[in-house]
């Protein structure tokens, strides 16, 4: 069975891509191939004219840390630490101090509205703000690229419009790339682009449901 | 809005030390139980590893450190075979063998010293003068003209305080069947060093001779040879000696007491081998409840970037931190227990070897802990995740998950009776192989378990789903040992409680049957007679304390005495051994006790010893003198006298071997008429305590012989003999309470991460009782279940083990199931768990109803 199949997207800087389908329908697979999380049998996923999916591991792995930021479905903080923490946590792994991740994810956090709630732990946060924490985290290495998994799938609805229209404002203001993968049609709303994928292909325009929810 | 300026981010580096530390000290603040948990499992596992190297090695190292005192700088020693010595004068003689520098006799004769506050058993060591030249710490601040001239015993501290003696006092001193009044002088560790744990005692040479009536004799030469010529001085005191002496190494008693302490530290290794696997288990189970969340990290790590390596790294520094803080841990608690358990006690073997009560602690000891509990640490950390880890890509879309799960799931159980299989053929065809079958029983254990919970949970299910009565509590507990997410912490819950359940039942049963074998020997060795009357001291239990017989008319003549027979015993050193000789009186019907014989017909043999020029050979030794039921051997006594083997027997408990000979062929070929004990029958109609008092009576208050019924005696054997098999206890006890705290607190654990559940259970109108009920049947289903696993398989390992403890160690064992240890080991552990997890379990089943479940 293929999970992805004859897919073809790009996405230009400072671009919101929606790639709408219902569950099972190939999406996250599509993500975590464009994340060099997992590789296609065939085919290729080209970042700033650099082929990712044959990367080495370690290269992988730089590209992941250097280039993008992943925004995941789950909301998986560490519940020790603070938010600016864990904010910064991903930088830790480019071999800076906690001093010197904290001095550089205080302005995005300030950005994204939590500078008040900085020295708070996951369990003191609601639910909308561990998802901004969790966007913070994965801009904080200022990635060309956020790949964003059903990021608003575990948040109520004006968390979600929230949450939508703050990533809609980063991807415009730092002139990211981003696709965004939902099974949420207003999530779609906020996107400049929108893709339908069904049973791992893409659906021809013409053949889409022709309701498609109003811009916010 | 403005995008902030962000600098330039710099080239990328190590991960920092710092920013590891602050890492996991926030991981640790929401997993410190689970973490701390881990580290008590691990601390065990290092504890009993240590405890049970100290044990090992302070077995053997106060007689090593004996010896080394007394032979100093001497290579060689001429030894005498029997009690009655060799002449002092020879050494006089041995000087002018070319090569020879210094010659020095010395005397050593088992004695009991008695004093106001008690006795005690010691070996007296009668120094020459010319010993003092040899540099030995025994006599280390004695001058020459001290070591001749002195009319005192020296005493170490500890012996002067256990009798109440101090410098200068009167002491009465037992030496075989006679009395005397020295005066006491006491040595502390200044002067003798670590000699001074010993139960020892020191006088000059021609002292101690006038004092045990073997004037003019010595047990021992102690030579020191020129360097270069120590092959030649050998050959020639063979040459010239006269048959009855040997030359042996200076090192030959250390040697022996390394063979004869070898089963009781085999006993010991192989229950500190189990312990150390059951240790390392809960380690590893008590990691698994950590293993969801660091499996997370990992993949989160590498999602965010991080590099293969550089995750490993972050997870071994948890590894290294858990280690190191649980092998500090362990070695605390494992130096505390070997200080209260003072290891095996080998007291048993103190009529043979002067054995003392000095710990040793070595740094391979230390290693042996410090690496077992980073092995655990590091293995328990990485091992979960290493598919996270070594994975080039970590979602494969073509793989399909479930699938592989199902065929791992079906390959458990078949996996876990293969490890059943092969363990139960290596009992039957290779019993020796006992640490292997072992290991393959807890392999089984481990991989079964899962099976039986699924069944279990199953068959629940059903129950609850056709049961009339309303099972409420079973009904909503069920779902949760079913889900799927929980499956892995359930399991190692369950898994915990059946590794020790398990090493507890199979510890304290092996424990019971050689306990039970040693119990019968004894009794069967002491039913030979009503009253048993022998000279105190540390040989008295084997009656091998020679003297010479002239209170038969005296003990015949008290009233109720029917007869009175004398038995014959000493140690001979044959092959690699120091070895039991056994020599009942003609008079006795079955001189081989009842159930020892291994090879050959029981009857014919007692009919051949009784009949004389036969024996029976423990298998050790007969296997060191390659002879089999029928040959002939040579037995080296003073006098070497030609036997044939009548029958294979164990070793009745003595771990040096044991032979039982008659006791006419005893007398001749150790051509003396001392004898060992007096063997008195009652007479019918007459109560063997009464004649024992009434012989007490003729004797008097300051006789030197120990008159005691059978039962006395049996007790004072049986107490011996539960000495040296304490540790074994002590483990299985220690393994038992172990579980109950890993089991408990990692269920505790569990239930206090599900509050969330219950708030918002709470808030469907659930009420406090059902739920607390609820996390009880949970709690039980996993803890009986486990430790119903446990309980079967620590039966199979009882056998398993006493087979194996036979075979290797030559024990008397009596290979049964002991059912009744299983049942309350499981009652037992599965009811306090249970106990100590209700009160988390109360609090959790009172959180606040709650929507969404945040608390």
């Amino acid at each position: 069975m293929r999970a992805v199949d004859e897919v073809s997207l790009d996405v230009a800087g400072g671009e919101l891509v929606a790639l709408y389908g219902p569950s099972g329908s190939g999406k996250s697979t599509l993500l975590l191939i464009a994340a060099a999380l997992a590789s296609p049998d065939r085919g290729s996923v080209v970042v700033d004219g650099r082929e990712v999916t044959g990367l080495s591991a370690r290269d992988a792995a730089d590209y992941r840390m250097l280039q993008l930021g992943f925004v995941p479905q789950q909301i998986d903080l560490l519940g020790g630490a603070t938010a600016v923490d864990n904010a910064g946590s991903k930088l830790i792994g480019m071999g800076l101090g906690r001093r010197e991740a904290r001095r550089r994810v205080i302005p995005l956090l300030d950005e994204l509205g939590l500078s008040h709630r900085l020295q708070h732990r996951p369990d003191q946060l609601s639910m909308g703000e561990r998802q901004r924490v969790m966007i913070a985290r994965a801009l904080s290495t200022d990635p060309r690229v956020v790949l964003a998994d059903e990021p608003t799938g575990a948040l109520d609805s004006e968390r979600k419009r929230e949450t939508l229209a703050l990533l809609q404002r980063l991807t415009k203001t730092r002139g990211m790339a981003t696709l965004l993968v939902t099974h949420d049609w207003h999530a779609v709303a906020y996107a400049d682009r929108t893709h339908v994928l069904r049973d791992g292909r893409l659906v021809d325009p013409d053949d889409r449901d022709p309701v498609l929810p109003l811009r916010p | 809005m403005r995008a902030p300026d962000l600098d330039p981010l710099p080239a990328r580096r190590r991960l920092r030390f710092t920013a590891l530390l602050a890492d996991y000290r926030d991981r640790l603040r929401v997993r410190w139980l689970q973490e701390l948990l881990a580290i008590a499992g691990i601390a065990v596992g290092v504890a009993l590893l240590y405890s049970s190297s100290v044990a090992n090695t302070s077995l053997s190292g106060p007689v090593r450190q004996l010896s080394n005192g007394i032979v100093g700088n001497s290579q060689l020693q001429v030894v005498a075979r029997g009690p009655g010595g060799l002449p002092a004068t020879l050494a006089d003689e041995l000087r002018t063998v070319p090569g020879v520098r210094i010659a020095a006799p010395i005397l050593q004769v088992q004695a009991n010293v008695v004093g106001p506050r008690g006795e005690a058993p010691v070996t007296i060591f009668g120094a020459d003068p010319r010993m003092v030249e040899l540099k030995g710490s025994l006599l280390d601040g004695f001058t020459r003209g001290e070591a001749a001239q002195q009319r005192t015993v020296a005493l170490p501290e500890p012996v002067a305080d256990a009798t109440g003696l101090r410098f200068g006092d009167d002491a009465r001193l037992q030496i075989g069947g006679r009395a005397h009044t020295v005066m006491t002088a006491v040595v502390g560790r200044s002067q003798i060093g670590a000699l001074n744990d010993n139960a020892i005692a020191l006088a000059p040479i021609a002292y101690l001779q006038r004092l045990s009536d073997m004037r003019g004799r010595a047990t021992r030469i102690l030579i020191q040879a020129e360097p270069d010529a120590l092959g030649e001085v050998r050959d020639a005191l063979r040459a010239t000696l006269p048959t009855g002496l040997d030359v042996r190494n200076t090192d030959h008693d250390a040697q022996l007491f390394a063979v004869a302490a070898k089963p009781t530290g085999q006993a010991t290794s192989i229950a500190s081998v189990v312990s150390a696997l059951v240790g390392w288990l809960f380690a590893i189970c008590a990691m698994l409840v950590t293993v969801e969340s660091r499996a997370r990290l990992a993949r989160d790590r590498r999602v965010a970037g991080f590099r293969p390596g550089q995750v490993l790294v972050l997870l071994a520094f948890d590894a290294f931190v858990m280690g190191t803080v649980a092998a500090a841990a362990g070695l605390g608690l494992g130096e505390l227990m070997s200080r209260s358990s003072e290891g095996a006690d080998v007291s048993f073997l103190g009529g043979a070897f002067p054995v003392g009560d000095t710990r040793v602690v070595t740094w391979t000891s230390v290693a042996i802990g410090v690496v077992g509990g980073y092995l655990a640490a590091f293995v328990g950390v990485l091992a979960p995740v290493w598919r996270v880890l070594l994975a080039h890509r970590l979602h494969d879309p073509t793989a399909p998950p479930q699938g592989w799960r199902r065929s791992i799931g079906r390959l458990l159980p078949t996996a876990g009776i293969a490890f059943l299989l092969t363990s139960i053929a290596i009992t039957i065809a290779a019993p020796g192989a006992a640490v292997v079958a072992l290991v393959a029983l807890l392999a089984a254990l481990l991989l079964l378990t899962p099976g039986l919970l699924w069944l279990v949970t199953s068959a629940l299910d059903h129950l609850s789903a056709r049961s009339r009565i309303p099972l409420r509590a079973l009904e909503m507990a069920i779902p949760q040992l079913q889900e799927p997410a929980l499956r892995a912490r359930s399991l190692a819950i369950a898994v915990t409680g059946a590794v020790a359940v398990f090493g507890g039942v199979a510890l304290q049963g092996s424990r019971g049957n050689l306990q039970a074998g040693l119990d019968g020997v004894s009794q069967q060795l002491d039913l030979i007679a009503d009253v048993w009357v022998a000279p105190k001291g540390a040989g008295d239990l084997f009656a091998t304390i020679p003297f010479e017989p002239g209170l038969d008319r005296t003990i015949a003549a008290v009233p109720g005495v029917e007869a009175v027979n004398r038995h014959r015993s000493g140690l001979l050193d044959v092959g690699a051994g120091r070895a039991w000789v056994i020599a009942p009186p003609a008079t006795t019907a079955t001189p081989i006790p009842g159930g020892q014989v291994r090879e050959g017909d029981v009857r014919r043999a007692n009919a051949l010893v009784r009949q004389g020029g036969w024996a029976t050979l423990s298998r050790a030794l007969a296997d060191d003198l390659g002879v089999g039921v029928g040959d002939s051997f040579v037995l080296p006594a003073p006098r070497p006298t030609s036997l044939r083997v009548a029958a294979i027997t164990t070793n009745f408990g003595w771990t040096g071997g044991a032979i039982v000979v008659g006791g006419e062929d005893y007398a001749r070929a150790w051509d003396s008429s001392a004898i060992g004990a007096y063997l008195v029958r009652v007479a019918p109609g007459s109560s063997p305590a009464a004649v024992r008092d009434r012989i007490r009576q003729r004797l008097g208050r300051r006789s030197v012989m120990r008159v005691e019924t059978v039962p006395q005696r049996w007790d004072r054997q049986k107490a011996a003999s539960r000495g040296g098999l304490a540790q074994l206890s002590q483990i299985a006890t220690l393994v038992l309470v172990a579980a109950v705290l890993a089991m408990a607190a990692a269920m505790a654990g569990l239930l206090w991460q599900r509050r969330r559940l219950v708030a918002r259970a709470k808030f469907h109108g659930h009420r406090t009782g059902t739920l607390w009920r609820v996390l009880a049947v949970e709690s039980g289903i996993l803890f009986g279940t486990g430790c119903l696993a446990g309980a079967a398989a620590g039966l199979f390992g009882q056998v398993l083990l006493s087979r194996g403890l036979e075979v290797i160690s030559g024990f008397p064992v009596v290979v049964s199931v002991r059912v009744g240890v299983a049942v309350l080991s499981f009652v037992a552990v599965t009811f306090v768990a249970m106990l100590v997890v209700a009160i988390p379990g109360l609090f959790v089943a009172r959180s606040r109803p709650s929507a969404n479940g945040d608390d």
